[in-house]
């Protein structure tokens, strides 16, 4: 009686013109063939989360709704990413898309918006946009737009408040705009205020001793850094 | 090291992993996901002729197949026997 940690044996066979060039796609293929043929499921997330399966096999996979969770996390195909957010409506491949639609300036700006439109029922992936620089003002100017119609719309638009404020918090140089921002006692605002040259010293005093915020040991150790090279 | 044995049969090769359970562990002490099923592969004698000119190569592939090196830096060798 064999063990029960006893792997099964899959054989793969390659003989005629079943592959035309040696590849570890086309064996993964006919390793999947031959799992599907004995009904055996164990071993198709390995396969669906190895960097060589085809892309067809992929999207056979995802059509049949097998391991939608190792495909869901994988960061391409963009035609797998495309049925998963769409077909599936899996949260990470709608955000994976929703970034590259957003930040990449090959991507149309009409595309972004019919697939954030397609999608904006999910908080999860306008928090994720929110948060990130697009690669086009035209993007920018639809998303907020979206938020401005979303019932989360405060947050949203108060998120991107703050990224601008922290961009802003990383470069200026003007000592009662650096009060203000100071003043905001936004995270995300004293960490970029942190890793400002301008910023005086009794400002980033104040940084390196911030506690019971997020992100305080990096605010610390980004304004301890930044007094040293003062 | 994780070993591929070898075995050669009148047609062709047989291609497996020796210690199938150093070679899940090798896998998964570098984050690799690891097969739950031993693969056997056989490849015909035509077909390796066949294929004997493509750079990288069957056993280049076969490697990434079993994500070894160099497709990751989990080391291998093909031993015949």
């Amino acid at each position: 009686m064999a063990a029960i940690d006893e792997p099964v044996t899959v054989p793969i066979t390659v003989t005629g013109a079943q592959i035309s060039a040696p590849s570890a796609g086309a064996l993964l293929e006919i390793a999947m063939r031959e799992e599907m043929e004995i009904q055996w499921f164990d071993d198709l997330p390995w396969i669906s989360s190895h960097s060589s399966t085809p892309e067809e096999v992929l999207l056979s996979l995802c059509d049949r709704g097998l391991c939608l969770d190792e495909l869901g996390h994988r960061t391409g195909p963009r035609k797998l990413l495309e049925k998963m957010a769409d077909v599936h409506q899996y949260p990470e491949a709608i955000i994976t898309l929703a970034s590259e639609l957003y930040t990449n300036p090959e991507e149309r700006l009409d595309s972004f918006v019919s697939f954030v439109h397609r999608h904006a029922d999910s908080l999860w992936m306008l928090e994720s946009l929110a948060e990130r620089d697009t690669s086009s003002p035209d993007k920018e100017a639809a998303l907020l737009d979206i938020f401005r119609r979303s019932p989360e719309g405060e947050r949203l638009l108060g998120i991107c408040e703050v990224r601008r404020l922290a961009r802003e918090a990383l470069t200026t140089t003007d000592a009662a705009q650096i009060d203000q921002l100071y003043a905001t006692g936004e995270p995300r605002i004293w960490r970029a205020l942190a890793d400002n040259r301008s910023v005086p010293r009794h400002l980033l005093d104040k940084l390196a001793a911030a506690r019971g915020v997020k992100f305080a040991a990096e605010i610390r150790d980004r304004a301890r850094r930044n007094g040293l090279a003062q | 090291m994780v070993t591929i044995k070898k075995l050669q049969t009148p047609d062709g090769y047989y291609y497996e992993i020796d210690d199938f359970a150093g070679y899940v562990r090798a896998l998964q002490e570098r984050g690799l996901e690891a097969p739950r099923a031993r693969y056997r592969v056989y490849i015909s004698r035509e077909n390796l002729a066949d294929f004997s000119n493509v750079l990288g190569g069957w056993e280049d592939e076969l490697k990434r197949f079993f994500k070894l090196s160099p497709a990751t830096e989990v080391e291998c060798q093909v031993v015949e026997s």
